[in-house]
């Protein structure tokens, strides 16, 4: 068995709102290996974000370990982690606001080779701009013009190559095609496998579509108020979804096809915050199957080969 | 029986500072009573303009009419005077917009809010029986009538869903514009709120335009979809017609291979080359040839016809000698 690449150990973010403390990722543990993508799937306000963030260093952790390569990220100082993002990058959800309004958009992905000094020489840094914008479909005659003048699709264009301007291996993927048309976003998933063939390189894709998170996953992890659920390989997720929660997010997807026999499990209520959450399942005051057992903490257990869930059915 | 809502040969454009946008470029589209249209195509096509265009809210000195009729009940309602549309609007022809977040007056309680249609439209109703009235639809869709003495920031995106469609449905509206309902919101809540839509639209008999860009929302809930590109209907035809993806104008084949599919597994998207065209700067021809991969010289010169293919309308010139295979 290979080592993973990035792996999180008991992973956890609290936020200290003025009602308590908001639990946004509570005990996450995952291994991605090199190459592959893991989705994670989940409602606005499951944490997924907060999870891509923690896990790039961009907001501290409270508690567990980010292992790169098996070595821990938050014991690396300044300096160390400079480094370290030349390794892991960042795709934002928002090509609008990801991208410095006041920046050529060369000067936008010339950036993270300056800063973290990978290619010192100015030609060569224009020259690797130039194949850059090439690759990722951005014609060149967009050098000199400004984040403005681009559509969405295009700005997404820029910020993976922004992001594969310091030759990564690991990619966070934060709702990188949500904020975009179909017939755009298929051209930017197509993209990003695309990549992923060339330079072997490995994902993290956070998404609530699940559709999506199919098409481009090995593994999917699903997340329901800051606590993983269900955590499977991708056919597996979807063809025997186990955790109540997990069934209800796909029979909730409309489907493009008619005459589907397919039952309808629709779900009461919404989503709440998990602040000082109670220790039981969170997700017990919306499931159907609910009873006594889930006030009791649920763990993750494995019932088949790489397949996790965290409820007490199924046993 | 005439139709409900008749569009003919509908031209919208917006006179900006800087260049002229033509919106709408020939909308021929109908609606009959109890029917469910739905309406897809992506940002910038048309499709919340053409909403606009009925609902008489287009921006007042940029949006013009420049051609067509829009046909209610056989009445030209682009003809109509301001009291006439303000008697029309929110009782007979009623909208949700896309964003529950901004369509609800934050300092107004909302019980006073779906109140005000009532205030408006049935000026002979009393107090107590608008009371009841409020009271009924917001347990009809789902709130309970408590509180409708909260103000809009202490419901949840879907909730304030639920308020806006309570809002539009009061009336019991003939015709009911949902312009992306669901689009803001989760797919569980998404699915929560489309069951109460078709509910509610068989409660009332209602006939409903949906406008939508993801085509799994018109599976489920239409009977009728109209794919809208640069302003013009590309297809027109029954969902079931339709969704059998033979025959499709290129534009929607397109759009049908850009949805990664939840029972196939395929290794690559078919994904539609290019970007949705310049409104300011509409291409000869075809407004869809510069992207089509079926493109023909006559596609670049002359704009197609509306062909009948079966039970559906294509406008293509692929379609000159009927069914295609």
């Amino acid at each position: 068995m290979d080592t993973p690449l990035i792996e999180a150990v008991n992973l956890k973010k609290y936020f200290n709102v003025q009602k308590g403390i908001l639990h946004a990722v509570d005990n996450v543990n995952f291994k991605i290996r090199k190459g592959e993508t893991l989705g994670v799937v989940g409602e606005s306000g499951c944490g997924k974000s907060t999870l891509g963030r923690t896990i790039m260093r961009l907001i501290e952790a409270t508690d567990g370990k980010v292992l790169y390569d098996g070595e821990n990220i938050f014991d690396k100082n300044k300096r160390q982690m400079k480094i370290l993002r030349t390794k892991m990058q960042m795709i934002f959800q928002d090509p609008y606001t990801s991208l410095n309004p006041r920046l050529t958009i060369s000067d936008i992905i010339i950036e993270p080779m300056k800063v973290t000094g990978v290619i010192k020489d100015k030609s060569e840094r224009k020259q690797r701009t130039i194949e850059l914008m090439e690759r990722c479909g951005i014609p060149q005659r967009y050098l000199n013009t400004y984040p403005h003048e681009l559509d969405g699709g295009r700005r997404q264009r820029v910020g993976l190559a922004r992001a594969l301007a310091v030759n990564p291996d690991f990619l966070v993927c934060d709702e990188p095609v949500s904020a975009l048309d179909v017939s755009i976003q298929a051209q930017i998933l197509n993209l990003l496998m695309d990549m992923q063939d060339e330079r072997g390189l490995t994902y993290m894709f956070i998404t609530h579509d699940l559709c999506v998170v199919r098409h481009i996953s090995n593994n999917i992890m699903v997340m329901y108020m800051g606590e993983v659920v269900e955590y499977a390989y991708r056919d597996e997720l979807f063809q025997h979804p186990l955790h109540p929660y997990t069934a209800a997010l796909l029979s909730a997807i409309p489907a493009i096809e008619l005459n589907k026999t397919k039952r309808r499990e629709l779900i009461k209520g919404e989503v709440a915050n998990p602040i000082n959450p109670a220790p039981g399942c969170r997700f017990a005051p919306r499931c159907p199957y609910a009873t006594e057992v889930c006030k009791e903490p649920q763990k993750l257990r494995e019932v088949s080969s790489g397949h996790f869930v965290a409820c007490h059915l199924n046993q | 029986m005439s139709k409900l809502l008749e569009i003919n040969d509908l031209y919208v454009q917006y006179n900006t500072d800087e260049a002229v946008v033509y919106a709408l470029n020939g909308i021929n589209l109908s609606i009959d009573h109890g029917e469910t249209l739905g309406l897809v195509g992506e940002t910038g096509a048309g499709k919340t303009t053409l909403a606009y265009s009925i609902m008489g809210l287009l921006p007042k000195n940029v949006g013009k009419i420049t051609r067509g009729t829009i046909l209610y009940n056989d009445v030209n309602i682009l003809n109509a005077s301001v009291t006439e549309m303000i008697a029309l609007r929110g009782h007979r022809i009623s909208m949700i917009f896309q964003d529950p977040m901004t369509s609800l007056n934050p300092v107004i309680k909302v019980g006073d809010q779906i109140r005000e249609v009532l205030d408006l439209h049935f000026p002979k109703m009393t107090s107590t029986e608008k009371d009841r009235r409020v009271d009924e639809l917001l347990e009809l869709v789902g709130i309970p009538a408590f509180r409708k003495n909260e103000y809009p920031h202490q419901f949840s995106g879907g909730m304030k869903q639920r308020i806006v469609i309570a809002m539009a449905l009061i009336a019991e509206p003939e015709l009911f514009l949902a312009d992306e309902p669901t689009t803001a919101l989760d797919v569980t809540i998404q699915s929560q709120i489309l069951e109460l839509i078709r509910q509610l639209k068989e409660k009332f008999n209602s006939a409903m335009l949906l406008i939508t860009h993801d085509l799994g929302v018109v599976a489920e809930t239409c009977d009728k979809v109209a794919t809208i590109y640069a302003g013009e209907i590309i297809e027109y035809g029954s969902v079931k017609d339709v969704y059998s993806r033979k025959n499709n104008h290129p534009y929607t084949e397109g759009l049908f291979g850009c949805i990664p599919d939840l029972n196939t597994n395929v290794n690559r998207l078919t994904p539609i080359h290019g970007t949705m065209v310049d409104p300011t700067d509409l291409p000869d021809g075809c407004k869809f040839s510069p992207r089509c991969k079926y493109c023909m010289d006559i596609c670049k010169k002359e704009i197609p016809p509306v062909y009948t293919v079966g039970d559906r309308q294509i406008k293509c010139h692929r379609y000159k000698e009927g069914r295609l295979e």
